[in-house]
């Protein structure tokens, strides 16, 4: 069961936690499907500069976005099917873990090109 | 028992880490030209910064969400995005601000030239951010801070008058010699140093560092009403003893060198030593906070996991802005600009900044759906309200403030 | 057969009355739950739309708390969104995507108010 909601007032530019609480990227925009019954439907939740670009408009919006699907060699934002949304709160948690949800690649770049090189960063802080 | 300790600490904590670069030089500064007519300005950067840390304070410890979460969920992307730049510019600039006054304190202390301290400097704080534990830091910095207290003892010792302050003090009665227009720039100075928006962003981050919930509310207001006040006690006294010191001298201050020189009159090496001590950890303290500040805010805006408590693999975006930010402060340093000049620039850029964060954080303290029954009530929302204004007005009047009197040195 | 839009491209959309009045823009879209499940939550499909003029402060709440704090904000707000109001689903005729306007099936907007109150649309 879920409540009624605002999209942008409620849903959108929210954080997304995965199971496990660790912050996968925000509610950039959402995936509306358009059925036969000529309702719009939420199936999937959008995250990443390829969102977040249409969401700034103009020329900085095309610059984000056509700047992300070159670097990243893809044309479509990463999506979080709404199957996988546990709940809706101030924060939106998923049921599944992050490694389930295409990670993005710009964190995993990051991390394997520049951070891995130095040393202790896989100390737990515990 | 143990309760006890955790509160004491707390307070003992924010005590010696209010003071940053930018109140040390501001307040020696005023002290020095307008003794304590501006005393009443600090009472009310005090007050706003514990009316907005509170705030932020308890939205992330009921809500678990840090100030630019809110930001972004509040002014929607675009506004969002403005204000990311706005504050990541400000934070920036002070986090270069700390870590030249990390340089100059060990100029002082070793009298070896304070450009040849920066790249040690940027590197051991990297390291810091990069591997210490964060209440580690949090709890060093804060304690070696108390040593600022050498500041109220300097003044004690100085045996001033005591009626004539505060007959100065309460009546703001400004030195006939300094214009109009210079007392209004500093007071705004003096306002955004006590205010700075990276204190929020820290504050409130900091606690989903730590863990905190609802329960956690009780112990943030110990530290924030009693351990802030105190703090801006000894921001008080680093005025008025330049006020005592070297108004009547006719010596401005302009050099970290001449902030202590009130100490070091009334107490000689000893009381130099331990301002210098208090110099060091307040500003290498400041600085680990502003170099997080910056990560915190731009991976706040786009989702990006963040923080110390987790593996710096696990973050990495968040790690990389932190070497960039410290790598991009060194390299501005090394040009020889004087530290001093940044941290005026980064107190009046604070003041012009801080309604971009203050707004947001009054609003969502207000929000049922992240507040639930913590909600503000009306001493909150009375003085958030009023506070908002002021914060306002101080944010308008600060540039043209400062290109009128020059960065007050007309 | 059944197309994929954004969200984003519904905000900001014009919208005309039946009578061929221009309105408004769509600042916000209100989400309902439908009869199916997904997951561990029910499918939501978009309810209504909320029309007003795209000025600061859509996004802070007073519009549809009338009671949120604080006073000074709340009468500030509310008097730069006092033309906002709400339009349910079955009064819109349709959605021209590439023109970017909404074609009603009415004359009017009706009041604003809470997502969760009953009989709101």
């Amino acid at each position: 069961m879920s409540d009624r909601m605002d999209a942008y007032y409620e849903l959108m530019d929210r954080q997304i936690l995965d199971h496990d609480g660790r912050m996968i990227g925000k509610v950039d925009d959402v995936e509306l499907e358009q059925r036969d019954d000529d309702r719009l439907y939420v199936t999937a939740l959008l995250s990443g500069p390829g969102a977040l670009g249409p969401r700034f408009g103009g020329a900085l919006g095309t610059i984000v976005t056509s700047t992300w699907s070159r670097l990243s060699g893809r044309t479509e934002p990463a999506r979080v099917e709404w199957s996988a949304v546990a709940s809706v709160e101030t924060v939106i948690r998923l049921a599944v873990g992050r490694t389930t949800v295409a990670l993005d690649g710009f964190e995993t770049w990051m991390r394997d090109r520049v951070i891995a090189a130095i040393p202790g960063s896989k100390v737990d802080p515990q | 028992m143990k309760k006890l300790f955790a509160v004491a600490l707390g307070i003992l904590t924010a005590i010696g880490g209010f003071v940053d670069i930018g109140d040390l030089v501001t307040n020696a500064t005023v002290g020095s030209r307008f003794g304590v007519s501006l005393a009443w300005v600090v009472v009310v950067g005090v007050i706003g910064i514990v009316v907005f840390a509170e705030m932020s304070g308890r939205v992330v410890a009921v809500s678990g969400r840090p100030t630019f979460d809110i930001v972004r969920e509040r002014l929607g992307p675009r506004v969002g995005l403005a204000n990311l730049f706005g504050s990541m510019a400000v934070t920036l600039l002070t986090y270069t601000a700390e870590i030249g006054g990390v340089a100059l304190a060990l100029e002082l202390a070793t009298s070896v030239w304070s450009y040849f301290w920066i790249p040690f400097t940027a590197a051991a704080i990297w390291i810091v951010l990069w591997r210490a534990k964060f209440d580690l830091v949090e709890n060093t910095f804060g304690l070696l801070g108390l040593a600022l207290v050498v500041f109220a003892v300097a003044l004690w010792h100085l045996g001033p008058d005591w009626g004539s302050l505060w007959q100065t003090a309460s009546t703001a009665a400004k030195p006939a010699a300094e214009p109009w227009p210079s007392y209004w720039y500093y007071a705004i100075a003096l306002f955004g140093a006590a205010m700075t928006p990276y204190e929020v962003f820290f504050f409130s981050s900091g606690g989903v560092e730590e863990g905190w919930s609802e329960k956690s509310v009780a112990l943030m207001r110990s530290n924030v009403f009693i351990g802030f006040p105190l703090g801006g006690l000894l921001s008080l006294s680093i005025a008025g003893a330049a006020a005592v010191a070297l108004l009547p001298a006719g010596i401005e201050v302009e050099t970290l060198s001449q902030v202590s020189l009130p100490v070091a009159l009334a107490l000689g090496k000893v009381g130099l030593a331990l301002a210098i001590l208090g110099f060091f950890a307040a500003t290498f303290g400041a600085a680990c906070e502003t170099g997080l500040s910056v990560g915190y805010s731009i991976a706040q805006y786009f989702g990006w996991q963040w923080g110390k408590f987790v593996r710096p693999r696990d973050a990495a975006r968040f790690h990389a802005v932190l070497l960039l930010s410290t790598i991009t402060a060194a390299v501005v340093l090394l040009t020889t600009i004087d530290p001093i000049l940044v941290t005026e620039f980064s107190v009046v850029f604070s003041a012009v900044a801080l309604p971009l964060t203050y707004l947001p954080i009054l609003i969502v303290a207000n929000d049922p759906a992240y507040m639930g029954a913590r909600k503000n009530r009306w001493l909150a929302n009375t003085f958030g309200s009023i506070y908002l204004v002021v914060v306002l007005v101080a944010s308008l009047a600060a540039l043209p403030l400062m290109i009128w009197t020059k960065l007050g040195t007309t | 057969m059944s197309t994929r839009h954004r969200l984003n491209d519904l905000l900001g959309m014009h919208v005309r009355f039946a009578d061929g009045v221009d309105g408004d823009l769509v600042t916000d879209v209100r989400l309902a739950p439908s009869a199916r499940v997904r997951g561990q939550l029910s499918e939501l499909v978009v309810d209504g739309l909320v029309i007003g003029r795209m000025r600061p402060g859509t996004l802070f709440g007073y519009d549809r708390h009338p009671d949120q704090g604080p006073w000074l904000i709340r009468r500030v707000v509310r008097t730069l969104h006092r033309h906002t109001g709400y339009v349910g689903w079955d009064d819109v005729e349709r959605v021209d995507w590439d023109a970017r306007t909404v074609h009603l099936r009415t004359t009017g907007l009706r009041d604003l108010t809470a997502a969760t109150d009953l009989g709101a649309g």
